[in-house]
């Protein structure tokens, strides 16, 4: 069966598409900058969660609303979200001011899993209510091109980066060989192919370090423990939570 | 929505994806803030912006070869001629949009040829839109080639005043044509300008002024970035009159347009519905200033070509000075010692036995590269490489201008058995994939010669350069009988080819250089 990239967290939602309600900020604009960022699901996505959210809390004041749109920009699957919406969902519940259904409605989660699910992230990027146990798929990354992925060639193998969620991938071999940075948490991810040597000349301390790889690396959590193991098949890499949990 | 409106597209930022451009960490506020306004971006990212607004509104040109690809692009062959359609795998540019869009960019001079009507024209006009000026006034400024066209018609007339009562010429004013002094000049049909104002013409292109009646005018601009469009039906020396050479070899780089694809008739049609062009509609923010044209050239210039894209470079121009027996002492073994005495550089080339046709590179062409052209070729690639906003210049980068700037310089032999017969004819008219090809060839043979990590007389270069301070006589002597080594080395392998010419030259003069050296010390004491 072909795979796709996918993340699990996404695999039960049943998106909306409604109209974004007008408020005291222009959110028409953020779901556009989050579809250039990160494509259409991603955009639907983020129209979903902050739609949910802003129809929780009518009389949120700009500030409310700025946490819930990174909280549902995060959701939707940009990274590069987390710290702040993080650090926004840690105000609101020790204030109190964002309602909790609110909250709630961004992360895609019920009431009484938001308070667990910021407790899960203190130690782990992918942490998330009912997806802790180990050896669990949390995600599938990559793809062939032909197949609406970003690789001609299936990644061989792969290294932990030196940030948590951060993986360094290689695809194809000898010649054709591209690295690819891969940031990821549990909601989503970032590829990046990296800039080739320009002579086609390999780095003899990269090239050895690539060489000593297999085709499993485990990444980093927030803590340093081990956050998750990514293994590549195929045209595709997968995401597991670690065998023995954090 | 008016359909004026939809030339006022332009491409948002980032034109082109890369590492930097997906921040680590974002917050709330920029999924509220607007994205950079293009009067912020970098000048890269304008030039791009311009080059997609270019060829996505401006003229339809879906083409793309220049080709960029990363890993090995899917390829179909086709037909039963050894057609091949690459699909790209990086971003890949139209060649009859981006060389000018280069050519304003580094300041140079682009031939556009083609049959008519195939927006020739048009780009030229556009190019000059972009650098500010309204397109009324660079239609009107635009030189039309024609038998009759006068010197006095390109540069301007003395006033009747003066030719009245002037003294001496000195006396005289000249009301020189506005068109001079515009950032942008355009010829059209330049091979239909008559013989001696293609002279006049020269005198402008190649030293930037003109001159009348003992006076001088400086054609630059407030920016001091002066571009040349030149447009041509015909590159093959055809026309009203032939193009002097000296002008043909100021063209920095030849472009041919391409024809209309059919596919895109429906853009054709709104264009003829509402009468519109599209340089009345370029974008404003689009257009650059004479600071940021000044800037832009900077840049260009600035981007480092590295050493070992250098090294490539030299060996792919070694290839073609040298010819076999075209004279009799070493140094004099020539194409140019063929052609300034009057010989036929083919007849020779074909009188050499002893190299084998198919890997001498240099015995597909009838003469070499001139200093001038490498220069272009330089620029051009640095402009390339800054185009596609890479830190320095790539070998890719060096590779997609490198046709179009030799194009009509470096000439094919008609009589190399390549052009003569077999399956590679088409390129004794297709100039491009020709130089191309021939390019490809010679990072291959770089490749295989093992010249990237082996190279002996690079090292005897470097070594030199280094400075004779504190070389002892003893040392210097060693120096030499290793040059000497090296010599005897190439001399062993009985071939000679145009790599060998350039190499031993330089080992003559460093031979030179210690034998003097080590006179000196034993003369100083």
């Amino acid at each position: 069966m072909t795979q796709r990239p996918r993340h699990l967290v996404n695999d039960s939602l049943e998106l909306t598409d409604e109209a974004l309600p007008e408020t005291t900020v222009d959110l028409e604009l953020s779901a556009t900058r989050i579809q250039e960022r990160h494509g259409e699901a991603a955009g639907a996505r983020y129209r979903h969660f902050i739609g949910r959210a802003v129809a929780a809390a009518p009389d949120a004041d700009r500030d409310d609303l700025l946490t819930l749109a990174a909280l549902a920009a995060w959701r939707s699957g940009a990274p590069a979200f987390r710290t702040d919406a993080l650090r926004r969902l840690d105000l609101a519940l020790a204030a109190g001011r964002t309602g909790l259904p609110a909250l709630a409605a961004a992360l895609g989660l019920g009431e009484g899993g938001v308070a667990p699910f910021a407790a899960l992230q203190l130690n782990s990027r992918f942490g998330w209510p009912g997806l802790h146990a180990p050896g669990e798929l949390l995600a599938v990354i990559g793809g062939f091109r032909g197949l609406y992925g970003p690789w001609l060639a299936p990644p061989v193998a792969a290294l932990p980066g030196d940030r948590p969620g951060s993986f360094l991938i290689r695809t194809g071999s000898a010649a054709t060989a591209e690295d690819w940075l891969l940031t990821v948490d549990v909601f989503g991810h970032t590829l990046v192919r990296l800039a080739t040597d320009e002579q086609g000349n390999v780095d003899a301390a990269a090239d050895a370090r690539w060489s000593a790889a297999g085709d499993t690396a485990q990444g980093l959590a927030e803590t340093g423990a081990a956050g998750a193991v990514l293994t590549v098949r195929a045209y595709t890499a997968q995401l597991w939570t670690p065998e023995k949990s954090p | 929505m008016a359909l004026g409106n939809r030339w006022n597209k332009v491409s948002e930022s980032p034109t082109r994806a890369n590492a930097a451009t997906l921040a680590e960490e974002l917050t709330a506020e920029d999924l509220f803030t607007e994205a950079p306004a293009v009067v912020d971006t970098a000048l890269d990212e304008k030039l791009r912006q311009a080059y997609f607004w270019l060829v996505n509104r401006a003229v339809i040109s879906p083409f793309y070869d220049v080709e960029f690809s990363t890993g090995s692009p899917v390829t179909f062959e086709l037909g039963d001629a050894g057609a091949e359609l690459h699909l790209p795998t990086d971003q890949s540019y139209s060649s009859n949009v981006l060389l000018p869009l280069l050519t304003f960019a580094v300041g140079g001079k682009c031939l556009l040829v083609g049959g008519p009507g195939r927006g020739k024209t048009t780009l030229a006009i556009l190019m000059g839109v972009l650098a500010g000026s309204s397109a009324r006034e660079v239609r009107r400024n635009v030189q039309q080639g024609q038998p009759q066209v006068t010197v006095s018609d390109l540069v301007g007339m003395p006033l009747p005043r003066d030719l009245v009562t002037a003294g001496s010429l000195a006396e005289i004013e000249i009301a020189w044509r506005g068109w001079l002094s515009q950032p942008v000049k355009i010829i059209d049909e330049y091979n239909r300008i008559p013989t001696k104002t293609q002279s006049a013409l020269l005198t402008m292109v190649a030293e930037g002024y003109v001159e009348s009646h003992d006076q001088m005018h400086s054609t630059a601009p407030e920016s001091g970035v002066e571009s040349w469009f030149f447009t041509a039906n015909d590159d093959a020396g055809g026309g009203t009159f032939p193009v002097i050479q000296a002008l043909r070899d100021r063209m920095d780089v030849t472009v041919a347009a391409q024809g209309f694809n059919n596919r895109f008739f429906d853009e054709l049609v709104a264009r003829v519905e509402a009468g519109e062009r599209p340089e009345d509609h370029l974008p404003p923010e689009l257009i650059f200033d004479a600071e940021e044209q000044r800037l832009l050239e900077a840049a260009i210039r600035a981007v480092p070509l590295p050493g070992a894209v250098r090294r490539q470079l030299e060996f792919f121009a070694s290839h073609f000075e040298f010819v076999q027996q075209g004279g009799r002492r070493f140094e004099y073994r020539t194409k140019d010692t063929v052609r300034t005495g009057g010989g036929e550089v083919a007849e020779v080339i074909e009188a050499n036995s002893g190299a084998d046709l198919q890997v001498d590179l240099g015995s597909q062409t009838s003469n070499s590269l001139s200093v001038r052209s490498l220069q272009t070729l330089i620029r051009y690639a640095k402009a390339m490489a800054y185009f596609r906003g890479r830190p320095v210049v790539g070998l890719d980068d060096l590779a997609a201008v490198l046709p179009f700037a030799l194009r009509g310089k470096l000439l094919p032999n008609e009589l190399h058995p390549r052009f003569d017969v077999g399956a590679d004819r088409e390129l004794a008219t297709d100039s491009i994939s020709w130089l191309a090809d021939l390019f490809t060839e010679s990072r291959r043979q770089f490749t295989a010669l093992g010249l990237g990590g082996n190279d002996p007389i690079s090292d005897a270069l470097d070594l030199f350069n280094q400075g004779l301070d504190a070389v002892s006589s003893a040392e210097a002597a060693q120096r030499l009988t290793g040059i000497e080594s090296l010599i005897s080395g190439i001399a062993k392998q009985g071939k000679l080819y145009g790599r060998h010419f350039d190499d031993l030259l330089a080992l003559k003069y460093l031979h030179q250089r210690y034998t003097n050296y080590v006179s000196w010390l034993g003369f100083s004491g």
